[in-house]
């Protein structure tokens, strides 16, 4: 990040960490492409415009839900506050998190912009990767959209269990790895995410001015994240028009394969994991550990996340988090398939 | 220069938000109880974008480049996208007003002139019970199976007459979840059938599960109709009623 000596140089406009001026013309350029396969009348584009366009909608409130919550934490929240309670949960700080995502619970498309936040505010890396990956899941919409597509309390339960263990198995996991091995550099010197690279912005005290303090934020997280987000949905649209089928039809003719099969579709799929299990639902030739195995994964890893971790992690780190979030959700199923 | 970036990025969501809720696109990508969350999203990118507006101006680094100028690109490309590929004024004149999706199978009920009864190909799944051997009125597209797709029936099917289906699209949250519902098409004559075209089919269902779990409709008559306004069933709806 560019060093300023005061909020008053901070750049109007907001500027995303790591490689966002590399997203926006890879983006660019095959929209682009898309658009001149419109005016070839190939019929694919249809279906790809139509993937690319809901995703886009249908996560756009909870963007910029997570996108207020994380202005709320910046202007309201006293920047020693986590340190300090983190540091009074010691070891139990990761199971702690856990534990309290339900009381804040929030969608993988609004879930980025809030751990950006919090780690920010000095929420230890540990913690923030366990209520990263936890948030999507232990939600008590999720829990009921689950059970509303299952019509069972085991798919749900499981589904809860499955994204406690491992978001606090990775938790304690990569609870060595020092943040600037993890994080994009100038992540942390950039503390509030406002660019003017300062530990905290002289934020007025009035309540005018806060609020307004709390819109620049807003507007600014909100902005940050598009851009990642928009690659995401575009190489999950790309995926879901070309392999989506295919990778349907393979799942429902090989149900000896089923976990892996699930979770490779909801990697690629990359649905809000309000809406996820629907799908999921139908695919009844397939065990409740297959199911599980696609329940708990594709809130945590998808195309679009992956994409969107871009925002804050370095590219190898976010290359062992995958690793660490497909080994665990596999020993997760081992575990199932033996008890069950 | 650079000021014009933030403002011109919001107006880009704002402008797709405001083309979708007032132009009623809005239903061809998001279930029923989605759709209601895009005009709260529109009013907070409102309130975010005066509230930019009206903000003093804080920055003086200049931040430019072509790169910039890509970012900003990028936050367009939904909306370009969505008026060149969407269903935008020129689909839109092939519409029909009406529209089976928004009723509830709870509704079904026996017609006083003894007329077919207007189901959903979900009802012949979820209903079937209480709709086989009745006359029905069912709205879809319609389908030719190939060769190689009738070769792909499950063993299940072997002896039956599976040449053409009627089918469409279920959602429960978004377009991007979307999956088929169908039922097969008996008694006609499968070379009627346009691919992609709408039909009103009127006949006699008749679910089959062993080993298939699909209704087959005795077709009565077959009639071409446009495509409705809401082309997706919601799957949510049918689950919550």
């Amino acid at each position: 990040m560019q060093q300023t000596s005061s909020p008053e140089d901070m750049p109007i406009i907001p500027q995303a960490p790591g490689g966002v001026r590399m997203v926006a013309p890879l983006l660019s350029a095959g929209i682009g492409l898309a658009l001149i396969a419109v005016l070839a009348g190939q019929r694919w584009v249809d279906s790809f415009a139509a993937y690319f366009i809901a995703i886009t909608l249908s996560a756009l409130p909870y963007m910029l839900m997570g996108a207020l919550l994380s202005g709320l934490m910046e202007v309201f929240l006293p920047p020693t506050a986590l340190a300090a309670v983190t540091r009074k949960a010691g070891p139990w700080g990761v199971v702690v998190t856990a534990l309290a995502v339900p009381l804040f619970p929030i969608c993988e498309c609004g879930i980025v912009a809030v751990v950006r936040r919090l780690v920010r505010k000095g929420l230890p890396l540990s913690h923030a990767l366990t209520y990263l990956l936890a948030a999507p899941i232990i939600n008590p919409i999720v829990f009921a959209s689950t059970y509303v597509a299952f019509q069972d309390f085991a798919h749900p339960l499981l589904r809860t269990l499955g994204g406690f263990m491992v978001a606090v198995g990775i938790g304690y996991l990569f609870s060595r790895i020092k943040p600037e091995n993890a994080l994009i550099p100038g992540f942390l010197t950039d503390s509030n995410g406002c660019g003017c690279a300062k530990d905290n912005c002289e934020e007025p005290e009035n309540p005018e001015s806060r609020l307004q303090a709390v819109a620049r934020h807003t507007r600014m997280d909100f902005l940050e994240m598009i851009p990642y987000f928009l690659m995401g949905v575009f190489i999950a649209s790309v995926m879901k028009t070309f392999f989506g089928d295919n990778l349907m039809a393979l799942a429902e003719r090989y149900p000896i394969f089923g976990p892996a099969f699930m979770m490779a579709l909801a990697f690629v799929l990359s649905l809000c994991s309000e809406a996820d299990a629907f799908p999921a639902a139908s695919f009844t030739s397939f065990s409740l550990v297959a199911h599980t195995g696609y329940l708990v994964l594709g809130p945590m890893l998808d195309i679009k996340l992956l994409i969107m971790y871009r925002s804050m992690f370095r590219g190898g780190f976010i290359v062992l988090l995958a690793g660490a979030i497909v080994a665990g959700v596999t020993a997760y199923l081992a575990l199932l398939e033996v008890f069950l | 220069m650079s000021n014009f970036h933030a403002p011109l990025r919001l107006a880009a969501w704002l402008i797709l938000l405001l083309v979708m809720i007032l132009g009623g696109f809005q239903r061809y990508y998001l279930t029923g109880w989605n759709q209601p969350m895009l005009a709260v999203t529109c009013a907070g990118l409102a309130l975010l974008f005066t509230a930019g507006l009206l903000e003093k101006p804080r920055g003086t680094r200049a931040v430019g480049g072509l790169g910039v100028w890509f970012e900003t690109l990028a936050h367009y490309l939904p909306l370009v996208l969505f008026l060149v590929a969407g269903p935008t004024l020129p689909a839109m004149n092939r519409l029909s007003n009406f529209d089976y999706t928004g009723r509830k199978t709870s509704e079904i009920a026996p017609r006083m002139d003894g007329g077919p009864l207007s189901v959903s190909l979900l009802d012949l799944h979820a209903q079937h019970e209480r709709i086989d051997g009745r006359l029905i009125e069912v709205i879809g597209t319609g389908h030719l199976l190939s060769e190689s797709e009738r070769k792909n029936l499950p063993a299940s099917a072997a002896g039956r007459d599976i040449r053409a289906i009627l089918y469409r699209y279920v959602i429960t949250c978004c377009a991007a979840d979307a999956t088929t519902v169908s039922a097969v098409l008996n008694d006609m004559d499968p070379k009627t059938i346009q691919e992609d075209q709408w039909y009103r089919v009127r006949g006699r269902s008749r679910y089959v599960a062993e080993g298939l779990n699909v209704p087959f409709i005795s077709v009565e008559s077959l009639e071409p109709v446009p495509q409705p306004l809401s082309p997706y069933l919601t799957g949510s709806e049918e689950i919550f009623r």
